[in-house]
Formats: C-alpha cells, sequence, structure tokens
C-alpha cells in the first residue's frame, strides 16, 4: 500500500512538472494562446520559410491586435448606446468635414493614397470608428456633466498680467463688471488675453495658474477674481471669470472630449459596464499597456 | 492522510495551471474577446484585419522580413558591429552631457520610437540583415544595378574646400581675407587638391579636400547647408563652383571627374554603407521578386503580387514612366 502511494504520489509529480515545464515553454512565451481555424495551413513557403496562417495571424496581433478588439468592443457599445440616426449623422458630418479640411476636396484620391481600395472603405474603417467613439464620449458627458465640470476644473477667463501684486490688487478693487474689465484689456493689450474655455489638462496654461485652477474653478458667479495669481514668470495675473453657470454645455462637452485622460476614463467605464474580458494573457497585457483603464 | 495532501497539493497546482493558459471557445472555434454575451471570435478578427489596407501592407513586410531572418540569420559580426555603434553613441552622450548623458539618450530613443537601448540594439542588428540581402541582389546583380545607378544618379568626384565662419551672414575681415586669397589661389596653376589641404577648415583637409562619390543619398545639406548639396549635384567635370555660403562657413566645390568605369571598379566592394543600397527606394520589390514563393491561398498571393507591382508601377512613375 505504502509502495503503490508512493508510485501514485511519484507520477502525479512528474505530470506536475511536466505541465509545468510545457507550460513554461508555450503558455508562458510570448506566443499567444488563441488560435484560428485551419492556423496551421501553410499560406506561403519556399526559400527558407514556412509562414502559417496563425503566423500571420499573430503578426496582425502583433501590430494591431490591442487596437482592434478595443475598437470592436466600443464599436460594438456604442451601437448599444446610441441610435443609428445620431451615428449616421455624425459620419455625415465627418466625411464633409474630412473631405474639406484634410482631403482638399477629393476624399477618394486622398483614402487611396493611404492605401484604401476607396473612400468607402476609408469611411467603414476609419471615419464610422471615430463617429462611434466621438460619440460615446460626448453620451457620458452630457450625463456626467456636473461631475466632469468639477473633476476638470472647467472656467473660463480673461486675464491680465502686470508687473507688480499692488497694481493687480488695484485693479481687482476697481473692476464692478465686465465692460470695466475689458476697458482695462484695452489699456493692458500686450499682456492680456481672452483664454476661453480651460480645463486642468489645458496645454499652454500656466503652471501656476493650473495649480490655483481648482479654486478658480469654484467660483460660482461671473466676476473678477478676489486674489492676484502670482505667475511663473513673475508678474501677477487678475482675471475675470465668466461662463460661470456652464450653460456653454456644447464647448465644455467639446472641450472635455479632446482631453485624452478623460477618452480613456469613458472607454473602460463603458468597457466595464458591458464586461469585456479578453481571453489572451498575452493580448491582454498589450490591452493593459495601452491603458489600466480598460480591463478589470 | 498525508496522501489527501499530496492529492490536494496536486489538485491545485492543476487548477493553478490551467487557469493560467486558459482559452475560451465557442462551437469549436476560440473566443478572443467578449462583451456580455457577445463573443469575438479570433476567425474573425483574422477576416477582419487581413482585409484591411493596413493588414494586406503588414503581409508584405512580414514576409519580407520572415525571407530576411531565414536568408541572412543574425550573426556575431552584426552583433559586434550594432554594440559598438551604440557604444560610440553612449561615448557621444556622455561627453556632451555629461551626468544627463542617461537621460538624454532615452528621451532621444522614446523620441525615435525606441523602448530602451535593447530595443534600438535589435533595430539595428535587423538593418544589418537588410543590408546584406540588399547586398546580395546588387551584387548578383551588379552590371544592371550599377548601369541604373549612374543614369539615376549621375554621380560625381567632388571635393571642397570650407573657410569656417562663426557667422557666414557677417564674416569677419580675417574671415573675407582667407576667402578672398583662396577664390585668388583658384584662378592661379595651384592645385584644388593643394588648396584644400592648405587652407581648408574641413575634415576632408586631410584626404585633400576629397569627398569621394557624391549623388543625391549623400545628404551634403545636413553637413554644409542645402545650397551646397544643391550645386553639387550640378557641378560638371572640371568645373569649380563659386564661393557658396552654407552652414559655419563658405564653401568651394570642384567636380574632379564623373568617370562611369572609375566609379564602377570603386563601387564593386558592396558594403553596407555602399549608395547602391539605398539610391532606389523601390528596389526592395526587385529584390522580393527573385526569391520563389509558393504561394497555398489564393487571396494571398493576390495580395502580395499587388503589393508589389504597385510599388513597382510608382517606381516607373517617379522615373517619368522609364523604369
Amino acid at each position: 500500500m505504502k509502495k503503490r502511494n508512493i508510485i501514485i504520489g511519484g507520477s502525479l509529480l512528474v505530470v506536475i512538472i511536466v505541465c509545468c515545464v510545457f507550460y513554461v515553454l508555450t503558455g508562458n512565451k510570448s506566443a499567444y494562446q488563441v488560435k484560428i481555424s485551419q492556423g496551421n495551413d501553410t499560406l506561403v513557403s519556399g526559400s527558407g520559410i514556412d509562414i502559417s496562417k496563425q503566423d500571420y495571424f499573430e503578426a496582425l496581433l502583433d501590430r494591431y491586435g490591442g487596437n482592434e478588439v478595443l475598437n470592436n468592443a466600443l464599436f460594438t457599445i456604442a451601437e448599444k448606446e446610441l441610435s443609428k440616426e445620431e451615428i449616421d449623422k455624425r459620419v455625415d458630418e465627418l466625411v464633409e468635414t474630412y473631405t474639406k479640411n484634410v482631403a482638399n476636396g477629393d476624399l477618394e484620391s486622398y483614402a487611396k493614397n493611404l492605401g484604401y481600395e476607396s473612400k468607402e472603405e476609408y469611411i467603414d474603417e476609419m471615419i464610422v470608428t471615430s463617429a462611434k467613439q466621438e460619440l460615446l464620449r460626448e453620451k457620458y458627458l452630457k450625463e456626467n456633466l456636473d461631475q466632469c465640470i468639477k473633476d476638470y476644473q472647467v472656467t473660463s477667463f480673461k486675464k491680465i498680467a502686470v508687473d507688480k501684486e499692488s497694481t493687480a490688487l488695484e485693479i481687482i478693487k476697481e473692476i464692478k463688471s465686465v465692460e470695466d474689465f475689458d476697458k482695462k484689456m484695452e489699456e493692458y493689450k500686450s499682456t492680456s488675453e481672452d483664454a476661453g474655455l480651460v480645463t486642468k489638462e489645458s496645454s499652454g496654461l500656466d503652471q501656476n495658474l493650473k495649480t490655483a485652477l481648482e479654486k478658480i474653478s469654484q467660483t460660482d458667479k461671473d466676476g473678477v477674481y478676489s486674489e492676484a495669481v502670482l505667475l511663473s514668470d513673475g508678474t501677477y495675473a487678475v482675471l475675470y471669470v465668466y461662463n460661470t453657470d456652464h450653460k456653454n454645455t456644447d464647448d465644455i462637452i467639446s472641450a472635455l472630449s479632446s482631453i485624452s485622460s478623460l477618452q480613456e476614463k469613458v472607454e473602460g467605464i463603458y468597457l466595464k459596464k458591458y464586461h469585456f474580458d479578453v481571453h489572451d494573457q498575452k493580448l491582454k497585457e498589450i490591452i493593459q499597456g495601452i491603458s489600466d483603464q480598460y480591463l478589470e | 492522510m498525508k496522501q489527501k495532501k499530496w492529492m490536494g497539493l496536486i489538485m491545485a497546482s492543476l487548477l493553478v495551471l490551467s487557469g493560467c493558459s486558459s482559452t475560451v471557445s465557442k462551437d469549436g472555434k476560440d473566443v478572443i474577446a467578449s462583451i456580455d454575451e457577445m463573443d469575438y471570435l479570433a476567425d474573425d478578427m483574422y477576416n477582419e484585419l487581413s482585409k484591411t489596407a493596413a493588414g494586406k501592407s503588414l503581409l508584405f513586410s512580414y514576409v519580407l522580413d520572415e525571407l530576411i531572418k531565414a536568408n541572412f540569420p543574425v550573426n556575431d559580426a552584426m552583433k559586434k558591429n550594432a554594440d559598438d555603434i551604440i557604444t560610440n553613441i553612449e561615448t557621444n552622450y556622455k561627453n556632451q552631457y555629461g551626468d544627463e548623458a542617461q537621460e538624454q539618450l532615452e528621451n532621444a530613443l522614446a523620441s525615435s520610437g525606441y523602448a530602451s537601448m535593447d530595443a534600438y540594439r535589435e533595430a539595428m542588428i535587423y538593418s544589418l540583415q537588410y543590408a546584406e540581402f540588399m547586398k546580395k541582389y546588387v551584387k548578383d546583380h551588379y552590371d544592371e544595378v550599377f548601369e541604373d545607378y549612374y543614369k539615376q544618379e549621375k554621380p560625381r568626384y567632388l571635393s571642397l574646400i570650407k573657410v569656417a565662419m562663426s557667422d557666414p551672414e557677417n564674416p569677419t575681415e580675417e574671415e573675407s581675407e582667407k576667402l578672398k586669397e583662396i577664390e585668388t589661389l583658384l584662378k592661379t596653376d595651384k592645385t584644388f587638391a593643394d588648396i584644400a589641404s592648405q587652407y581648408s577648415d574641413d575634415t576632408t583637409k586631410t584626404s585633400k579636400g576629397q569627398l569621394g562619390i557624391v549623388d543625391s543619398t549623400l545628404q551634403l545639406s545636413n553637413s554644409y547647408g542645402s545650397d551646397v548639396q544643391k550645386i553639387a549635384l550640378s557641378l560638371k567635370e572640371g568645373e569649380v563652383s563659386q564661393s557658396i555660403k552654407g552652414s559655419d562657413g563658405y564653401y568651394i566645390l570642384y567636380c574632379s571627374s564623373m568617370d562611369k568605369e572609375t566609379m564602377k571598379k570603386e563601387l564593386q566592394t558592396v558594403d553596407v554603407d555602399s549608395p547602391l543600397l539605398v539610391y532606389d527606394e523601390y528596389m526592395i520589390y526587385l529584390v522580393f521578386n527573385t526569391y520563389e514563393l509558393k504561394y497555398n491561398d489564393e487571396d494571398i498571393e493576390k495580395q502580395i503580387k499587388e503589393t508589389v507591382e504597385e510599388s513597382l508601377k510608382k517606381r516607373t512613375e517617379a522615373r517619368g514612366g522609364k523604369s
């Protein structure tokens, strides 16, 4: 009995060791686990090469797998979340924009120059995908606008920069209306600007202003900001904050839509909502490399 | 009791192993990803991706890469070559940036698309394999390739004299005097070579001003400015240029020869720096066509052959309709 148990235990141990070795050699290498049908069929051979269908598939996965899986998932989600009418409308708008601004009026030639068979192929592969991704982001933003405004510190302001803090404080005291501020901007023409709508992710925003933006964005009434903000070049900014009611929703959604961290966050939220999962370890790692927000 | 422990350990191990390498399948086909109840099959992804413009372009590149790797595998010489290049780069960065060399190098690699120096080394080794791939074709078809090169590039032997200037827009009196002296000497019987070795401020001074064979692949504009490049390729045999304002100074060029047979002999030792490997951006498709391949899939064969044909068509169009 003892001998038998030893033999059984030993055999099973051998099985485990063999499985471990097999796993190390195959499952944990750079090879993909997922296989296509007739993957061993040879596509091209001769002159020292032998390329199978699976080989070509893995080359496609290496280059495009992560993005293709994500695009497909978001594509499917978009069709569940959006109506056909709004998708078609956005596609038409984008086709017009691309034709005019990118393709110099000739989308067919532009598409062919990029390697597409026709403009229809380009529209299907690129523009429809863009349209759906844009609409999905906008839907999320519309449904969660107040929180996003708060999280991204959405603010609209005009700015006058002056050399001395005392000058800045004097101006703050003087300003009673937007007309007063606009007049003062004329006086300080070379150091004034209307920054428009900014967020904490806006590029080109002075670093010190970015730091102060959290407080500035909490202003709930249009008017001159009560503090002079020391800018990184040593000058002082006097700010007039406007659109504090955030009724300019289209502009806000457009600005937030272009923030890449928000894009990732929104896509991650939708992917998790629909229990997106990837059934190949290597591909999973590729997608996690694209963003850690896409998978649970 | 001991046996139960064994069994427990074995079952746990098997479970862990199975979990680490699990695939999901539907009707016997692997599922690559899923959303709620919807499955995205690997087969569907292959069918979609392989039909896209990007997928078709990748197909040719992939087959080409496999041909290169199979026929010109990595060898010790390539590895050493790559390592030497990297050592030189690291030394240059250390000399230029001191303590910040590592950071600067990492930034430079990242902006060129390399995740690390290892990735760059790999790319470097591959480029050496690629060069061997092209070299074999050029050597095997030398006469034909050289004739085409000579016709397309109109190469010439050039020499150069440089008068260095800190601000070529506003030369100092001394700099202007030197330039004038050289221009005067060029009107005498003193040879260009002797004037270059005596007066030139360029590193080619040690070889009497000789640049060697110059064609459009040799980017003179990078070292001397775009005007130097432009005039270099227009000089006739025996012609000396006017003084040319370039980067860091003024330049005078001399075309000593356009002799075809001399050049053909000189370029016959095809090395990785040979202009014959790079002058024709479409040559890779000609090289590809010399390899005998068997296609077991009609669509794949069609895609690859179309990629090659379209590229060779562009080659003909770029040459004004003549191949």
